[in-house]
């Protein structure tokens, strides 16, 4: 009850201080009366025992005010004079209250919309039960553990199950596409084929009806749905639960329907899940790895105790079955990490741009408070002298300064919360798919501490020299001349410094960023990518198999149907997209058995038409292109491109040279090289280029893609190329046409919201540093006015003066570029897993970014030197 | 918190041991109600003049004091019919100050102790 008591007192002191004080002069009045009677009463005069009684109790002013402090609530009162003493000051200074305002909102503004992203993205857990114990299960490969991983097999899995105690649960699914028709209707979805025990382990059970269970595995025929396509492919009729649909010209009875959003714990949203068949090939074969494992440790079991339990596991299983499973080990992962190791070092690198943008809004911060306390140096000096002690000043221009950036951060917050919709409207696509962004206590926390931290560091400088400096000084001299502004000088310079250094880190930042944004939009072919169509072909799985005649037929008399079309001036198949991630496939080159620690030589796979290097505007630069003499049965041969011919044979001619696909001991079909064509990308170095090979349709008959090149409006074309498909099968379809412009763009999508994220910072960064320079160049000739005109009198021309201030203003910007060009190169290492084409540490890039900055600086410098330079000697002398 | 209570003798303020003067306050409303000023009197003369309380130190106290709970306040006359603020022990004062005169016994014992070993 005490507390309580006390609380009530310190809240009555707050609110009813009129009173109190009433009170107490009251109380003392009478005490001093009280003397006054009895000083009457032992002989006084009436004059005489006042006198004797005020002298007695004291200075009545002096005890009142210890009595406040009794009270309890002196620092808040202190706080609330300080704030009001603030505020005034602001309000005479609006130029000073806007900048640094401005500057607050900003900087905090952006720090935490990208800490809203960070901590959705990085810091909060999976929505699902437990979720830090979820973990990835792959297989990798342990001769080259650099090696993408690669997913899990059946049979591996299931030893996994059987023989590992440190999981809970474990599951397994696969991809799958699925034809879905129900009344009339079907469309093509994609789909998981689960183990039974999948959605246990995630702990999240179906919406409506159950989830598979063991038989499901062995006999089928039943199906969940997901809440997306339930509500838009059967209106979310809650009867479905029983009903029978069309899989894959199957029956299968709907047994649930998993709740909404349960489709992000994986990479493509899955819209359907069907129990996956022991008799799947997934399920029977070792070495498909095309299976997915996740698992759910038992409480307290760690990561490392999961993974030490796994290693010895795969050992087991490498011992066991030589063939498929020699070299395998077993990668375990949380699947947080999993799921956010792509967009992590993006993230990151966001993250501490932002970070480098407010570091550098702070220097100008505590620059601008730096020449305010330095301008208020006098008044400073008089509250000393009346006896403010230097905390007391102190505590004052911090709170000036906090209640900034409290202000700043709170507007901050507030336009992080109005635009959060953008946000996650705008970054949704980049990020995994279970992110949701939320503001929640974290932001908020983030946003007060950033705010506070800010103001700490802006009054750091000023604060340290208020409590060095001899304050009396300043009252003494002239305001200009004195060392305490000397020094303030000097401490502003550091300021600048550090500002130009921060400013080129981010500059070389995006200036890197920007170029792989250029390396991904431009390629070395020769045609126009507007001109060139990607075109996707669906064909019902049932009537067309991969690898069929009927296929080929169909995609033969398709291109030759394209190619009479008006406009069209080449056409080509193609298995994958060019430039579209083209699977890698690793080679046993003849003559050369592969070092056992040494990664195994691979390149990027196609299986194109002949035609195909005309379409794309690729040359042959030696030997042959593709003919109808290399089908099905004829010696393999191989078209490599001058990537891969100066990878593997260095120095000397490919053609003839030969490979088989394999590693190891494991060899694949054998090819030779028959021609070399020009690289698909030309940026970045050389060595740098990924290598290419490309296959003969004929010997190797997969189709997928469509390549047509057609001017002068490529999109013109796809009408007459949609009823040309339709006019062969009615149920083909084609889908996702796409100009290779587009589809560049769509790839770099990601490298160009950095580039512009990143290139907008150091904007920003470039403006604040120049105003930086600019002011404190320009404060600093002001005060050398004097100075100047001395020098004038003395016989120097304006010319040289014009030099002084430049070359004064240079020197800074050279000592912050050179701070900056190391940091630099210490700091982009941290973001080489963003770049493409170029090195980290690219030289051109450096060199490009400094000579920038340096002419922002030299720019900054050169109004305070004019001004200088036009100054009137006379005026100059008499300047004080 | 320093208390500065000024001796008769030597008429030199000096430092009294903190808590000293909030010790004396609590003696003194032991005997019933009093204000500030009957405060300072009885102190005055129950020391035989040697203790004189600053107001300076004084009115802080009571302050302090009541605070802490351990005197309240209330407006009454005084006996030459003024208006006075009286101040009196609550059981928590009562309670402190057994505390802290057993304290200043165990004090004052050590240090004559050791005033008259050495």
């Amino acid at each position: 009850m005490n507390w309580l008591r006390n609380l009530r007192g310190r809240v009555r002191a707050l609110f009813r201080k009129e009173q109190l004080d009433g009170e107490m002069a009251e109380e003392m009045r009478s005490h001093i009366e009280m003397q006054m009677q009895e000083n009457i009463e032992a002989g006084m005069e009436a004059e005489e025992a006042r006198f004797d009684a005020l002298r007695r109790f004291g200075w009545t002013e002096s005890i009142q005010e210890a009595c406040r402090e009794q009270r309890g609530v002196r620092w808040l009162e202190t706080l609330v004079q300080d704030i009001r003493f603030g505020a005034r000051q602001f309000r005479k200074n609006p130029g000073f209250t806007t900048v640094a305002l401005l500057t607050m909102i900003l900087g905090i503004g952006v720090n935490t919309a990208v800490f809203s992203l960070v901590n959705a993205v990085l810091l909060r857990p999976l929505p699902y039960p437990d979720s830090g114990q979820l973990v990835e299960l792959r297989e990798v490969d342990l001769r080259d553990p650099a090696r993408p991983e690669l997913g899990a097999s059946g049979p591996n899995f299931l030893d996994w199950r059987a023989h590992s105690r440190s999981f809970a649960s474990m599951g397994l699914y696969g991809w799958e596409d699925f034809w879905l028709a129900d009344g009339g209707e079907s469309r093509q979805v994609r789909g998981l084929c689960v183990t039974a025990d999948l959605f246990p382990t995630f702990g999240v059970p179906p919406l409506l009806g159950r989830g598979f269970q063991p038989q499901d595995e062995r006999s089928g025929g039943v199906v969940l749905l997901g809440y997306e396509l339930w509500q838009r492919f059967f209106g979310g009729d809650t009867n479905i639960v029983g009903r029978t649909v069309v899989l894959n010209e199957q029956r299968q009875t709907v047994v649930g329907i998993m709740p909404p959003s349960f489709s992000n714990a994986f990479d493509y949203r899955p819209e359907l899940w069907t129990p996956l068949l022991d008799s799947s090939d997934l399920m029977r074969h070792r070495d498909n790895h095309l299976g997915w494992a996740i698992g759910r440790l038992k409480p307290g079991v760690s990561l490392r105790q999961g993974q030490a339990e796994m290693d010895v596991l795969a050992r087991q299983l490498a011992a066991q079955y030589q063939a498929e499973d020699q070299n395998r080990g077993v990668r375990v992962t949380s699947l947080h990490g999993r799921m956010t190791r792509a967009v992590r070092p993006a993230l990151l690198a966001l993250f501490g741009g932002v970070g480098l943008l407010l570091l550098i809004m702070c220097a100008n911060l505590g620059n601008l408070t730096l020449a305010r306390a330095t301008a208020r140096e006098k008044e400073l000096a008089i509250r000393a002298a009346l006896g403010a002690g230097r905390g007391r000043l102190v505590r004052q221009l911090l709170t000036e300064v906090l209640v900034l950036s409290v202000l700043g951060g709170a507007t901050g917050l507030l336009a992080v919360l109005w635009s959060r919709s953008l946000l996650s409207s705008w970054m949704s696509s980049h990020l995994p798919p279970f992110v949701a962004i939320r503001i929640d206590a974290a932001v908020w926390l983030f946003a007060l501490v950033a705010a506070v931290l800010t103001g700490l560091f802006c009054v750091l400088v000023p604060a340290w020299r208020i409590r060095g400096a001899d304050l009396h000084q300043a009252l003494r001299e002239g305001s200009q001349r004195n060392t305490s502004n000397r020094a303030g000088a000097w401490h502003r310079s550091l300021f600048v410094v550090c500002e130009i250094a921060l400013a080129m880190v981010l500059l070389i930042g995006a200036g890197l960023t920007l170029r792989s944004l250029y390396y991904a939009l431009h390629t070395g072919l020769e045609c126009d990518p507007a001109n060139l169509l990607l075109v996707e072909l669906q064909l019902p799985r049932a009537h067309y198999p991969m690898g069929s005649p009927q296929r080929s037929d169909f995609f033969e008399q398709l291109v030759a149907g394209v190619k009479a079309l008006p406009g069209v001036q080449a056409a080509a198949t193609s298995f994958s997209k060019p430039f579209g991630g083209v699977p890698q496939t690793s080679i046993v080159l003849d003559g050369r058995p592969a070092n056992p620690g040494e990664p195994a030589p691979s390149a990027g796979m196609n299986i194109v038409s002949p035609d195909f290097f005309q379409t794309m505007g690729l040359h042959l630069l030696q030997g042959r292109t593709f003919t109808r003499e290399d089908r099905k049965g004829a010696p393999g041969v191989v078209i490599i491109d001058q990537a891969m011919a100066r990878r593997y044979w260095p120095g000397e001619n490919a053609i003839g040279k030969a490979f088989a696909w394999g590693q190891g001991s494991a060899r694949g079909p054998r090819f030779t090289v028959v021609g070399v064509v020009t690289d698909l990308r030309t940026g970045g170095s050389e060595g740098s280029r990924p290598p290419n090979m490309y296959y003969c349709c004929y010997q190797m008959p997969a189709f997928l893609q469509l390549l047509v090149r057609a001017s002068p409006d490529a999109m013109r074309v796809v009408a007459p190329l949609q009823s040309l498909a339709h006019g062969l099968d009615k149920s083909v379809s084609v889908e996702n046409v796409q100009t290779l412009n587009q589809f560049l763009n769509d790839m770099a999508v990601d490298v160009r919201l950095r580039g512009e994220l990143l290139a907008s910072f150091a904007a920003l960064a470039l403006v604040l540093a120049g105003v930086g320079i600019y002011g404190v160049v320009s404060c600093a000739a002001t005060q050398r006015t004097h100075e100047f005109g001395v020098r004038m009198a003395l016989g120097a021309r304006r010319t040289d003066l014009f030099k002084l201030v430049v070359v004064w203003g240079s020197r800074l910007a050279v000592i912050g570029i050179a701070i900056g060009l190391a940091l630099a190169w210490g700091m982009t290492r941290l973001m080489a897993s963003l770049l493409n084409g170029v090195d980290a540490t690219d030289p051109a890039t450096f060199a490009i970014a400094a000579v920038f900055l340096f002419t922002i600086a030299l720019a900054a410098s050169w109004l305070p030197g004019r001004r200088a330079a036009q100054v009137d000697p006379i005026v100059a002398l008499r300047h004080e | 918190m320093t208390c500065r209570i000024s001796t008769y003798m030597s008429n030199e303020k000096m430092d009294l041991l903190q808590g000293t003067l909030d010790l004396l306050i609590l003696k003194a409303l032991k005997l019933g109600p009093m204000h500030g000023y009957g405060i300072s009197v009885l102190i005055r003369q129950t020391s035989e003049e040697v203790l004189r309380v600053d107001q300076g130190s004084l009115y802080p106290a009571l302050y302090r004091l009541e605070r802490r709970g351990w005197i309240q306040s209330e407006w009454g006359v005084s006996e030459n019919n003024r208006k006075a603020k009286f101040y009196k022990l609550t059981a928590a004062g009562r309670k402190q100050l057994l505390e802290e005169t057993s304290n200043w016994e165990k004090l004052t014992r050590a240090i004559n102790l050791i005033l008259r070993t050495t």
